[in-house]
């Protein structure tokens, strides 16, 4: 600041232009996004899962408040991201989950999934799906959307894939079904279609990198179709794999934390086709019936090598 | 979302260039030079007003005929006066360059304000045999307008410096890269290169490759319109770099070296207010203004003024590897990584991550979401690089 004729004109560093983007209105952005499944999960699910996502936003905003204070850092509350962590956490919830597993959940994911890192970018995995396997080792059965909620008809498209082979999972369920969310499974995470229209929203607002749920959608198609055409009766098409389960909500929303994916097109194009893949490698091969959360903490443990794909430096001698 | 399409072409730039007036006091603007008046001396239009002891700097001149009424250590303040008092030149001996070639043209290009860098010669001043000379036709940065009105209403004067260039360098091969879309020309037997007119395509590295297709040959300099048209006025007047052309906000002008910014912002019709922005240079690489009375100088080029609250400020926020500065640096280069190393002064790892290849054009901090100066930190990593490079090769 320099004073001159009484006018203090502003002085920071170049550039002086800037698109407008920043964390907080990036976040901001992001939690509106994830709104419309929001909406549709109180539609399926009851009122109970508005009490499960205020829960686990208020245990997000609350541990990085306590963890900031702890670690004598500046406290970011107001970049919005601990907000949507809490939303995330939510999402993968039963919408009857007990008070405390949506605060426990947040807490780890803000606690040790973020903060323990040095804070939002330094976490190398994706913090909620931390605290999603974390809370689904600790707690299977809670963890368990169809054991938990009890005042519901709806079944779990990939437990039924699972368990009862794939020509009864194409016989109770419908796109139209899968899309309405009229499935079983983590409160938010399985309201496919809202998540379609939340995801594109963000995509289009360049808050998350297109390339990501483009690779991770194609991933799961390709493989899925691959083993569907392979053996019909016992594989699911890549299809039903899209829309049932939590597959969109890991393609938008847990894959493209910033974190845990690589920088350039290409590396996140190949990060989301190894995360999709995986998914369909877990539900199929694995014991869980879902799984996206696993296969994405696996591509961000692939991250860094994704990162080694570039072009060479302007003017380097190789 | 892109807010800007980066384009380097605008219909505004068909406007015609506007003299500023010469007013009563210049301020010649030193930076390292060693005065050669003192307060009170007459000096006429083109004297040497100081010199600069680096033999590839350009020396300061008075812009007008008239008294030395200050001299500090970053300016010399002329009055201009009457002219023609008992009977003596108003104007400095005119220098023929026309006859010069080679190091006596760069001695005289020196003693006539310019920085021989800046003219393709390498910073010892001397000019690499058989070079391929560029001439970047294109406006430097977005917001800059003068490139297309320099090439269709200052031919004369280009063709000039063109010429005295060719005597200068001695190339082997000259080349003009102009924006898509563009018919102009220059006379002589030109290379024309047609670039797609979008940033960062007018950065000398990346007219270079687009001249040679090679990423920094050696042999190969670019120089500007801006020095273009300069040294072409130089030629053809045989007087020192007295103008300058710059893009104010929206319009070009012809400004005398040594008028104040604020005097130039008030003939552009701008009044800064409290906490606003005055950019000197694009808006991109440019950098804040914080004293408005700082004189104008024959390098500068554009001058902006941004109002408060048009960006986020810039801040020393952590990086939260979105990736989007990596994503969009022309370089090809790590600069989340790069930065967060440069921001602990670890400048040997960013050497490692090839800190060096960054082509200064600010689109990292232009995208980072986190508002991080990124180009402060990218500057300050090369800078440090090559200081510690050349303290090694002296050792
Ligand atoms: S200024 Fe930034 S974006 Fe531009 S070349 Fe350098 S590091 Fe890359
Ligand atoms: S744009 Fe900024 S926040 Fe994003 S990776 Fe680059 S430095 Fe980090």
């Amino acid at each position: 600041m320099s004073k001159s004729n009484n006018i203090t004109l502003g002085v920071s560093a170049p550039p002086y232009l800037h698109w407008g983007k920043t964390i907080p209105s990036v976040m901001k952005e992001l939690c509106i996004a994830l709104l419309p499944a929001a909406i549709m999960a109180v539609c399926n699910f009851g009122p109970a899962a508005l009490k499960v996502i205020g829960l686990a936003i208020l245990a997000a905003v609350l541990t990085e408040a306590v963890c900031s204070k702890m670690t004598k850092s500046e406290c970011r509350l107001d970049d919005f991201h601990a907000v949507y962590i809490g939303m995330l956490v939510a999402f993968m919830l039963p919408a009857d989950a007990p008070w405390w597993l949506p605060v426990i959940g947040s807490a780890v994911a803000v606690g040790l999934g973020k903060m323990l890192f040095g804070g939002l970018g330094a976490n190398p995995l994706c913090p909620p799906a931390v605290a999603w396997a974390i809370l689904v080792f600790s707690w299977p059965a809670l963890m368990d959307a169809s054991s938990v909620v009890l005042n519901s008809d709806l079944l779990d498209p990939l437990y039924r894939l699972k368990y009862f082979g794939a020509a009864d999972a194409d016989a109770n369920f419908t796109l139209a079904s899968l899309l309405l969310g009229q499935q079983m499974g983590g409160l938010g995470s399985s309201q496919a279609g809202a998540l379609l229209v939340g995801g594109a929203f963000a995509a289009v607002r360049m808050n998350i990198s297109i390339e990501t749920p483009i690779g991770f959608i194609v991933g799961v198609l390709l493989l899925g179709s691959i083993l569907n055409v392979s053996n019909p009766t016992e594989y699911a098409s890549g299809v039903f794999h899209l829309f049932a389960g939590s597959t969109l909500f890991g393609a938008f929303f847990l894959a493209t934390e910033f974190g845990g994916s690589p920088s350039r097109p290409l590396a996140r194009l190949l990060y989301g086709m190894i995360a999709g893949a995986m998914t369909i490698v877990i539900r199929v091969f694995g014991i869980h019936s879902d799984g996206v959360p696993f296969a994405i903490l696996l591509a961000n443990l692939i991250m860094p090598f994704l990162d080694m794909i570039r072009p060479k430096p302007f003017g380097a001698k190789s | 979302m892109r807010l800007s399409s980066f384009k380097l072409t605008d219909p505004a730039e068909a406007q015609p260039f506007v003299q500023v007036p010469e007013p009563e006091e210049f301020n010649v603007p030193l930076s390292g030079h060693k005065a050669l008046v003192k307060k009170g001396d007459r000096v006429r239009q083109g004297d040497r007003l100081a010199e600069h002891s680096n033999a590839a700097k350009g020396d300061a001149h008075s812009p007008v005929c008239g008294l030395v009424t200050a001299v500090t250590a970053t300016a010399v303040s002329v009055k201009k006066d009457e002219a023609g008092q008992d009977g003596q030149s108003t104007q400095a001996e005119l220098i023929a360059l026309a006859d010069l070639k080679g190091p006596e043209l760069a001695a005289a290009l020196k003693k006539l304000g310019f920085d021989l860098e800046d003219c393709g010669l390498c910073a010892c001043g001397k000019a690499a045999d058989g070079l391929h000379l560029v001439i970047n036709g294109l406006n430097p940065e977005p917001g800059i307008l003068w490139a297309d009105g320099l090439l269709s209403g200052y031919a004369q004067a280009l063709n000039a410096g063109v010429d005295l260039l060719r005597r200068l360098l001695q190339p082997s091969k000259v080349s003009l890269v102009l924006p898509e879309g563009s018919d102009r020309k220059l006379d002589g037997d030109l290379n024309v290169i047609k670039v797609k007119a979008v940033y960062p395509n007018s950065l000398d590295d990346l007219v270079i490759k687009a001249a040679t297709g090679k990423e920094r040959p050696e042999g190969v300099c670019a120089v500007s319109l801006h020095t273009l048209w300069r040294c072409g006025m130089a030629a053809l007047s045989g007087l020192p770099s007295l103008h300058t052309v710059m893009t104010v906000q929206d319009k070009n002008y012809i400004v005398p070296v040594g008028v104040s910014l604020r005097s130039l912002l008030e003939l552009a019709g701008i009044t800064a207010q409290e906490g606003d922005f005055v950019i000197l240079g694009g808006q991109l690489r440019g950098s804040a203004v914080s004293n408005p009375d700082q004189p104008v100088a024959a390098r500068h080029f554009g001058l902006f003024h941004v109002l408060q609250g048009k960006f986020a400020r810039a801040k020393e926020n952590p990086c939260i590897n979105c990736g989007l500065c990596v994503q969009y640096c022309p370089s090809h280069i790590m600069v989340n990584i790069i930065s967060r190393h440069a921001e602990f002064q670890r400048y040997d790892e960013c050497k490692g991550y090839s800190a060096l290849s960054c082509m200064d054009c600010g689109l990292c901090g232009y995208y980072c979401i986190a508002r991080r100066p990124l180009l402060q930190y990218m500057r300050e990593a090369t800078r440090m690089i090559k200081l510690n490079d050349a303290e090694i090769t002296k050792a």
